[in-house]
């Protein structure tokens, strides 16, 4: 079994290889491009350097050694701050006190932090500080600051030294500088434990890298980790203090190691470096455009005749949708007057909003007669107009193929409000709003990085149906037939909370949903999209919301077009449905909801806070930070605290995780709008729990607000 | 193979929501996996077992040059290992846009220089060859900057400044489909800023037109041959 999940975890880091093998190469020295340590972090084998990988890189590794599993995914969230999630499965009954094993394999989930205070430079090394198993159960607890310097012409050789609190200040110590380390408790873990840090006994570590040859590195540490939680339950032998390695390079991004630990251990490791901004398949592969077609030039003024012509509305609209089925967008309307016209565009296909705005504005270009000079396109999502972008066809004419056309066309654009001005009323074409669209397709719903499982997934089918009835109401549901898979397996981890006080299991239930239903309507829902006025967006939803809870729920949004701010209320009445996966409700309701307010910071930074009720009624805050790439990958941290106290939360203490979301196009290198994502986190709980609600209105129509679609302006001519 | 194995592997890792994969909805991400997979294997196993030779200037019959309508190119793309046709379905200024059947298409100027390219992937988003074009139709050697824009994988514009030598070499006589034809020969020698080189060739005629040149497109797709078939 331990082999097994072992083999597992391998196979989704080479997954990760397989992406970064298709990246084009990179110049990678010691110092431009560090080997990641067992924890996942900038380092030797088992301790630290103090350098950094290059900002926004990620990078996923395994180690196995003494039936001891680690995989790790490090981001550099920023220049100089690197952060890593690790989950590592310790066998042969191993428990990090004298207690008993409760399983077989123990699991434990941690955050590092590492940040590189001072880059080398000039004659004096690289300094960083780190803080490994930030909130964690505590098993990996230890706390260093580190110097590097890298010699050579090539800087192919690196030499570090540091100091180690926690398991690396166990070796030799040399006193306890900042006064003695209170026990560790491992009652809740979960919360960050400031009063451990740096304290105790601090020993020295320090380790010699070098790179032989272009792909080959040596290593040579010594660590003063004594393993001896480990060492007490048999798992492990130290000798020594010193661990040799060998690292080799496989294809541009991969590294294999092989190497000796304390003297009497052979361990295997592997990494692999992805960088978000370098996608992994040809970029992008889609048809050329059709070309912009320019008026002949005349010194008189274009004739408007065509607009008296009788069938001139419907050949201006069969050849418009031709067009953009050829596209693949969705025609939604025109209106037309003689020297303006709007066309309204629902897209389905591209990634980059701003590649779906220049073929839409081709098309104009192609279809209308040439007294039309003002072309608008107006986004259309979920039957809400929300931005209106503006362009003279003279500008797109003329800037078609120049130099720096993407640049010059959007600034010379106005990105508006959709609701700001009026429609030109000469001519008004609109497709049938009402429709129904349906699918049946296969699914896998995975649970990653659970604590009591590596992984855990089911394969199925779904199917799904959606019927618009015009004037933004639309009903949807899908119904899911589950045919294999270990989610059913799925318990709950550490117990109910014995407490009076404790938040009613709002969450802490969801293992039973997934053992007590094989077919269940997965949602259900008729929803009201809508501007109820300018800046304004509005979502109204009744019926089964998700998998756990039906009711209502409403949503009002302010956001301006080119805002960095937006703030949105969210206010549901709901009730826990039965686990079956039927019609039924249980007995719990509750009306909750919250202010949220959203704030792009810049750099590629966006937050979010939402204050208000969660859905065991427990009142607080949630705090979102996620750094978003122009390619559509967001990576991102969230935490909440809330009235529920962290003994009332149970392991963990408080709600919290990482985000991760890719977008399809990424890996296939076609234009897709699907994306995949996954939400990692330590323990889900009852205290700071949301509901999984589709279609919230922030995410939806930000796509088409104006710092998106300069963000992907490079895109408009494509 | 084993790459389009871990790409698969990758989707399925990366992607437990999905969509429609029969009936009228979007895209499944899984089936978009699968079947991009499959034309990679496809794709492959068609270049291995390809009986038919790919077409180039020389060998390109003038019967279906004759056969087929309106302007057409003959484009190579060494790196694609193949050639396709494309037709002039655009003019803009001085600006011609050509298009082939399987979604390439590319613009070039009155001279016959390439300003950008799309549907390649990896495509060369713009240029500005003004100094290399106004030199080419002179048929002058010297010194001549330009432009070319790539976009970064975030999509984002990257302008690159080339210094380019202009060389007359002189009278060259090669086989356009099945004919001899007496033109002059031009290479250009570029670097960037960074050190990248490249070169480009280009035979002339009277007119000072490229009816068949070499030229770069990206680090990522290389060059590609255009020869004018039909203006």
């Amino acid at each position: 079994m331990q082999r097994l999940l072992a083999l597992v975890l391998t196979g989704l880091t080479l997954c990760a290889a397989g992406l970064a093998d298709a990246q084009v190469e990179q110049s990678q020295t010691p110092m431009t491009r560090p080997t990641l340590n067992f924890f996942g972090l900038p380092g030797l084998i088992d301790t630290p350097t103090a350098t950094a990988l290059s900002d926004g890189m990620l990078g996923v590794t395994a180690s196995r050694f003494a039936d001891q599993t680690r995989v790790t995914l490090a981001f550099q969230v920023l220049p100089r701050v690197t952060a890593t999630f690790r989950y590592a499965i310790l066998g042969g009954g191993f428990t990090p006190d004298d207690s008993p094993p409760a399983q077989q394999y123990y699991y434990d989930r941690s955050f590092d932090i590492h940040w590189l205070a001072l880059p080398e430079g000039g004659w004096w090394p690289a300094l960083g500080v780190g803080i490994r198993d930030l909130v964690g159960t505590g098993i990996y607890g230890s706390e260093y600051l580190v110097a590097t310097r890298h010699f050579g012409a090539d800087d192919q050789l690196a030499v570090t030294a540091g100091l180690g609190w926690g398991r690396l200040g166990q070796r030799n110590p040399l006193g306890q500088p900042f006064g003695a380390r209170p026990p560790i408790d491992f009652g809740r873990g979960g919360s960050v434990d400031f009063g451990q840090f740096f304290r105790g006994d601090a020993a020295f570590f320090g380790g010699l890298e070098w790179q032989a040859t272009d792909r080959l590195r040596l290593q040579v540490e010594y660590s003063p980790d004594l393993y001896r939680a480990e060492v007490a339950d048999g798992l492990f032998r130290l000798d020594s203090p010193i661990n040799l390695g060998a690292s080799y390079r496989v294809g541009s991004n991969g590294t294999l190691g092989l190497h000796y630990l304390y003297g009497t251990t052979l361990a295997l490791s592997y990494n692999a470096l992805i960088d978000p901004r370098r996608p992994a398949a040809n970029t992008l592969v889609t048809a050329a455009p059709n070309p912009v077609v320019p008026r002949p030039r005349q010194s008189t003024a274009y004739s408007t005749a065509w607009t008296a012509q009788p069938d001139g509305p419907a050949i201006l609209r069969d050849n418009i949708m031709r067009l953009m089925a050829e596209d693949g967008l969705e025609f939604v309307g025109l209106a037309l007057e003689a020297d303006r016209a709007v066309l309204r565009v629902r897209n389905t296909r591209f990634q980059f909003e701003s590649m779906a705005l220049g073929r839409a504005m081709r098309i104009l270009s192609i279809t209308m007669p040439p007294s039309v000079e003002v072309f608008e396109v107006v986004f259309v999502v979920e039957g809400m107009d929300v931005s209106r972008i503006r362009m003279t066809r003279s500008d797109i004419e003329a800037q078609e193929h120049a130099p720096d056309g993407a640049a010059q066309i959007l600034e010379r654009a106005r990105i508006e409000d959709a609701t700001r001005v009026r429609d030109p009323g000469l001519i008004d074409i609109r497709a049938p709003e009402a429709g129904v669209t349906w699918g049946i397709a296969p699914y896998v719903e995975t649970q990653l990085f659970d604590p009591s499982a590596p992984v855990r997934a089911d394969l199925g089918l779904r199917a799904d149906a959606s019927y618009s009835f015009g004037s933004g109401f639309v009903a949807e549901g899908e119904l899911r037939a589950r045919l294999t898979g270990t989610l059913d397996k799925a318990r709950q981890v550490a117990g109910p909370v014995a407490s009076p006080t404790a938040p009613f299991p709002v969450r802490t239930d969801a293992y039973r949903y997934l053992q007590e239903s094989d077919v269940r309507l997965q949602h259900l829902t008729l929803s009201h999209y809508g501007r109820p006025a300018r800046n304004l967006y509005s979502r109204v939803s009744l019926g089964y919301l998700e998998r756990m809870y039906a009711g209502l729920s409403t949503e009002l949004l302010w956001r301006p077009v080119d805002s960095r701010i937006g703030i949105g209320v969210e206010v549901n009445h709901v009730r826990q449905r039965a686990f079956d996966g039927g019609l039924g409700l249980r007995d719990y309701d509750i009306t909750m909801g919250h202010v949220s307010a959203y704030v792009d910071l810049g750099e590629n930074f966006e937050a979010q806070v939402d204050t208000g009720r969660y859905l065991a009624g427990d009142y607080g805050a949630t705090l979102r930070l996620s750094r978003v790439f122009g390619n559509g990958w967001r990576l991102g941290a969230f935490a909440t605290l809330t009235d529920v106290s962290f003994e009332d939360f149970g392991e963990g203490s408080f709600d919290k995780g990482i985000t991760l979301e890719i977008p399809l196009g990424y890996i296939v290198g076609s234009s897709t709008r699907e994306q995949g994502g996954t939400v990692l986190r330590p323990l889900l709980r009852d205290g700071g729990a949301t509901l999984n609600l589709r279609g919230r209105l922030n995410a939806l129509v930000t796509d088409y607000h104006r710092t998106r679609l300069h963000d992907t302006g490079g895109m408009i001519w494509r | 193979m084993a790459l389009t194995a871990l790409r698969l592997a990758a989707i399925a890792a990366v992607v437990s929501a999905s969509l429609a994969a029969c009936g009228t909805g979007r895209e499944n991400p899984i089936v978009v996996g699968v079947l991009d997979a499959m034309d990679r294997v496809t794709d492959a196993r068609g270049a291995a077992g390809a009986t038919t030779p790919v077409l180039t200037a020389a060998t390109v019959p003038p019967e279906l040059v004759a056969a087929l309508p309106g302007p057409l190119m003959l484009v190579e793309l060494p790196s694609f290992d193949g050639s396709t046709g494309m037709t002039r379905v655009g003019q803009n200024g001085t600006v011609e846009t050509w298009r082939g059947p399987n979604g390439l298409g590319l613009a070039r100027d009155q001279h016959g220089v390439l300003i950008s390219t799309r549907g390649f992937g990896f495509d060369l988003m713009s240029s500005n060859t003004a100094a290399t074009s106004a030199a080419l139709s002179a048929r002058r050697a010297g010194a001549v900057a330009r432009a070319m824009i790539h976009l970064d994988g975030e999509a984002r514009p990257q302008s690159r400044i080339y210094q380019c030598q202009l060389r007359l070499d002189g009278p060259d006589t090669i086989a356009i489909a099945g004919t001899m034809v007496g033109l002059t020969k031009m290479t250009e020698h570029c670097q960037g800023q960074d050190g990248y080189r490249f070169e480009n060739l280009y035979w002339l005629d009277r007119a000072g037109r490229a009816v068949h040149s070499r030229q770069w497109i990206s680090p990522e797709i290389g060059t590609a041959t255009l020869t004018l078939l039909r203006p």
